[in-house]
């Protein structure tokens, strides 16, 4: 109810999706209201971004929040650039020296390094997605998902899985 | 715009997790320019509520209007007509003050050449412009929820949505947190959706009310006249007794705790980082 005045309560009754359905004159009153004011607000404080530059847009912004984040917290770098040199010392240095891998002409290290890179920017992936996870948690995603950012493109539609088959046919017969 | 249009307008609003109703058939209607307070006991359905008309749940069309505009077909455009609070703290600690409020703008589009100014003024009117460059880790319960306000003023938001903005926080940062959302609320005339479980606050600063219990809403109207239709058997004279009576059924020995292990994990973690 959206009445003013209050209202005694209501005995739990059955009748909770009454209003599901909206009436066909509210819609159509909401729906002519919407064009008068979709202009007001589009000619609001500042002028929108639309079309194909809001996600790049937003894809800036958000990435300049992390590099704020790491100006403000070095440390993060340099344990980031500790990692793979220190794979490249320990590990490098000792399978160098056994010959653990046959690597003809090609110096060990250099056959070595493009794994480990590989490997530390991996590493830091998988650190910042479970950093969303973290923000989620906070609240931060919650407020950022109520901003005019559009959601990326969701993968296509999967096929729906085949039908079970009887538990006494195996799958290949 | 017409000035009629009501700020926000919810019609038969359902919204079920699985076989629960979390929200079953409310109705509102806020008018423009007022603060609008949903109350309710933990679990009567007021964030499922906040979040279907903020777009993060997926509503049937015609259910919701923010300012005309439905959030099932215009997403975007709604979200640029909202300034939010979550319940839990959205603030970034490893970033400034400035920082904070700054990537919002950004967010919402702010120009450039005006950014610096709007920041300026969202963190001035809620009484942070002095300590804007310090790190928001440092700021304390009230001062985080103040730069909160903040993010969400940058974008000047026509209806301003705080789900429970004071939980966790003592009774100075409190009255803190009002003070400023009613000196923005004058400045500048938005309208503000309120959820809190404070009585005292929700008597003193909301225009009108919305008793909710069980996802639907028992009782509308302003604190007096939801004190007055109090019933003579219930006895009671404050805001806090026509919460008991509506959201307790008949008596306070029929009424029972809502709520669920997330809820309350999540007001904790909540109340937690604030202190």
């Amino acid at each position: 109810m959206t009445s003013a005045v209050p209202a005694p309560p209501r005995a739990e009754s059955d009748d909770g999706a009454a209003g599901v359905d909206t009436g066909t004159d509210t819609q159509s009153r909401a729906d002519a209201d919407a064009d008068t004011d979709a202009d007001a607000l589009t000619a609001a404080a500042h002028p929108i971004r639309t079309g194909w530059t809001v996600l790049p847009a937003r894809m800036v912004a958000l990435s300049i929040v992390e590099l704020q984040k790491i100006r403000h917290d070095r440390s993060e770098i340099y344990s980031r650039a500790v990692t793979p040199l220190l794979w490249l010392a320990v590990f490098g240095e000792t399978f160098t020296r056994i010959h653990a891998i046959p690597t003809g002409r090609t110096p060990y290290l250099a056959y070595l390094s493009p794994g480990i890179i590989a490997q530390s920017a991996m590493f830091i992936a998988i650190f910042y997605g479970i950093q969303i996870i973290w923000e989620r948690d906070a609240g931060v995603l919650t407020k950022l998902m109520v901003t005019p950012t559009p959601a990326p493109p969701s993968s296509p539609p999967r096929p729906s899985p085949p039908a079970p088959r009887p538990w006494s046919r195996p799958w290949w017969y | 715009m017409n000035a009629s249009t009501p700020a926000l307008e919810v019609t038969g609003l359902v919204y079920a997790y699985k076989q629960n109703r979390a929200v079953d058939g409310i109705d509102l209607h806020v008018p423009q320019g007022s603060v609008y307070g949903l109350l309710g006991p933990n679990g009567a359905g007021k964030t499922t509520a906040i979040r279907a008309i903020t777009t993060l749940l997926p509503i049937p069309p015609g259910m919701v209007r923010v300012f005309g505009r439905d959030p099932a077909r215009d997403q975007m455009g709604v979200r640029r007509s909202l300034g939010y609070v979550p319940q839990q703290l959205s603030a970034d600690a490893g970033l400034t003050g400035r920082e904070n409020v700054a990537n919002f703008a950004r967010l919402f589009d702010v120009p450039r050449a005006v950014r610096a100014e709007k920041v300026e003024r969202a963190l001035d009117a809620v009484g942070l412009l002095e300590v804007a460059d310090r790190m928001a880790k440092a700021y304390s319960g009230g001062m985080v929820r103040r730069l909160e306000l903040a993010q969400a003023l940058v974008s000047s938001p026509r209806l301003l949505i705080l789900d429970e903005p004071t939980i966790g926080l003592d009774p100075i940062a409190r009255d803190s947190v009002w003070r400023h959302i009613g000196d923005v609320r004058a400045a500048t005339g938005m309208t503000v959706l309120v959820t809190t479980h404070y009585m005292d606050e929700a008597e003193e600063y909301c225009d009108q009310i919305a008793l909710m219990h069980k996802g639907r809403i028992r009782a509308a109207g302003t604190p007096q006249q939801l004190i007055a239709s109090l019933p003579p058997e219930a006895s009671g004279t404050s805001l806090e007794d026509a919460f008991r009576y509506y959201s307790g059924g008949a008596g306070l020995e029929e009424s029972e705790e809502g709520g669920d292990f997330r809820d309350v994990r999540s007001t904790r973690a909540t109340a937690s980082r604030v202190r």
